[in-house]
Parts: structure tokens; C-alpha cells; sequence
């Protein structure tokens, strides 16, 4: 089967022009992390065109508790590593690299095509660098950002609140340290709510709306 | 009066940015401010003016990603 082949079967239970929306959209995804392979394999599986990420680290081994690195994999370039594991997941989506580390200055060269950027940064400074260039340089670009996901349980406060083209999911104020050290589980129910905003705006105006979004979609 | 995440604050003559976040008693420095939907940059926040009436959100970022 040809990655074409299997790009039909993938999209095969979706209604018309889902498949269509988002392959030929791009969205660009801001850091290699907890957050960021879990968005780039759930945005690659749900086969969204093209995938734009930047990420300056290396994997190392106690990131496996939490990202979508594989054991062998310990050692290598993050943005290196998990192309290889979304070539693997769905090869027919495309995939740009940066091992680099954003800032105000190459932000645009970076991201400037992306249809929506979602930040998946560990720091909160850094966070706070992309959101005020991102809404200085790309002001017209959706912003998915992510705060407050440390530790465990309580899923019940995790949420997506929005203003104007900045999304925020999270529980807006659980840090990620030692008391909240950041775990696969909670990490992944943000980074799959940033998933799931962005395939909402994407999507918007497609068909009838997305099951999930009830009459007060978060996105519209 | 000027609104600050939904709730009412008393607006005051040449009242800066950062004066709203000394009122609201928000001290962390990883604050990220809109004015009526414009992001004000953190260098700003002392010489941004903040106009009687003005809808102001300051979002709080965590680390953890």
C-alpha cells in the first residue's frame, strides 16, 4: 500500500469535505515536547495536510514519561526523531523540521504559512515571548496555547477558553515542578484539546458542524 | 470604571497598564495583557494607557509543556 493508498483508507469514515479541509491545511506546532508530539501524532493521524515544527533539544530518557519518543530513540534530535515516528504513523502527511529555537526574529519564517500555530512550550517566559510576537508579526493567525497541566487527576478543570484569535487549554493555573511534576495523562488531555480546537477551526464552515462543538462552539 | 477579566475596577486619570496590575494585585511578571482585544508587550506595560471604559484581560501563564 502507498502512502495515498493508505491516506484513503484513513479518511475513508469521514463525512465530505473534512478529508479536503484539512489536507490542505498547515499547521506549524511550536516545540518537540509533552505537548507537541502528542498534537503532531494526533494531527497526523487525523491527516492534516501539512505539519511545520521547530524544536532546538534532544531526546533524553526521562522524556519518555510523557512524549512521543521511543526508547531507542534516546540521543537523537527531537524534531529528527519524531518525523520519523509521524512517517511511520501516516507517511502521507507532510512533514517540515527546524531544529532551531524560536524567537521574535525567525518567528515568521518559521510559522508564517502555518493556517493555525500552537504553542508547546515548557517554560512560561517562552510561552509569554510567542504569544505577544505571534499577536505583534501573525496577528491574523490562530494561536492554541497551552497553561496549566501539571501532575494528575482533576481532569474535571482542564478546559479551552478563547479571546479573539488566542486559544488557551488547561487549567490556567496548575504549574509543571516537583509538587505537579508534568505526567502523561494530563499532559496528553491538553495537548489533545489543543488537538481538537484546532481541528475546529480548521473545520469551520465544512458540512455540518463537528459533533463536539454543541450550539456555543468554543471556536466559532 | 473598567472591566478586568469580567469584574468591575474604578478607573483612574492616566491609569497605565501597569497600574491595573498593581490594583489587581497581580504580581507574577508572566502576565500576558489584552486592552479592548490588543496585546499590550510586557515593556509597554508602564507607558500603555488603559482609557476609562476599556474591557482589559490579564492572563496568567504556568510553565509545564
Amino acid at each position: 500500500m502507498n502512502p495515498v493508498e493508505l491516506y484513503k483508507q484513513m479518511i475513508s469514515s469521514y463525512p465530505t469535505g473534512v478529508a479536503n479541509r484539512l489536507a490542505e491545511s498547515t499547521v506549524a506546532i511550536a516545540g518537540a515536547g509533552g505537548l507537541g508530539t502528542a498534537v503532531a501524532v494526533a494531527l497526523a493521524r487525523a491527516c492534516v495536510g501539512r505539519l511545520i515544527i521547530a524544536d532546538f533539544d534532544v531526546v533524553e530518557a526521562k522524556n519518555l514519561n510523557r512524549q512521543h519518543y521511543f526508547f531507542d530513540q534516546v540521543g537523537q534530535v527531537k524534531v529528527e526523531a519524531l518525523k520519523e515516528n509521524l512517517e511511520r504513523v501516516n507517511p502521507w502527511v507532510e512533514v517540515n523540521i527546524h531544529k532551531v529555537r524560536v524567537t521574535r526574529k525567525n518567528f515568521v519564517e518559521l510559522f508564517g504559512e502555518a493556517d493555525i500555530i500552537v504553542e508547546a512550550f515548557d517554560l512560561a517566559d517562552q510561552k509569554l515571548m510567542l504569544i505577544e510576537t505571534a499577536m505583534m508579526e501573525l496577528p491574523q493567525t490562530p494561536l492554541v496555547v497551552a497553561s496549566g497541566l501539571g501532575g494528575y487527576g482533576n481532569s474535571e478543570a482542564l478546559c479551552t477558553q478563547r479571546s479573539g484569535k488566542l486559544h488557551i487549554c488547561g487549567d490556567l493555573r496548575t504549574e509543571a515542578d516537583e509538587k505537579n511534576p508534568p505526567m502523561a495523562p494530563r499532559v496528553g488531555v491538553v495537548a489533545h484539546l489543543q488537538a481538537n480546537r484546532v481541528l475546529e477551526i480548521l473545520l469551520k464552515g465544512v458540512g455540518d458542524e463537528g459533533g463536539g462543538t454543541g450550539e456555543d462552539g468554543g471556536a466559532k | 470604571m473598567i472591566t478586568v477579566n469580567g469584574g468591575e475596577l474604578a478607573w483612574e486619570e492616566g491609569m497605565t497598564v501597569q497600574v491595573v496590575l498593581d490594583r489587581m494585585k497581580y504580581t507574577s511578571h508572566l502576565i500576558l495583557v489584552k486592552v479592548d482585544g490588543e496585546v499590550i508587550p510586557q515593556k509597554d506595560f508602564a507607558s500603555a494607557q488603559v482609557s476609562d471604559g476599556a474591557v482589559v484581560e490579564a492572563i496568567h501563564l504556568v510553565g509545564g509543556g
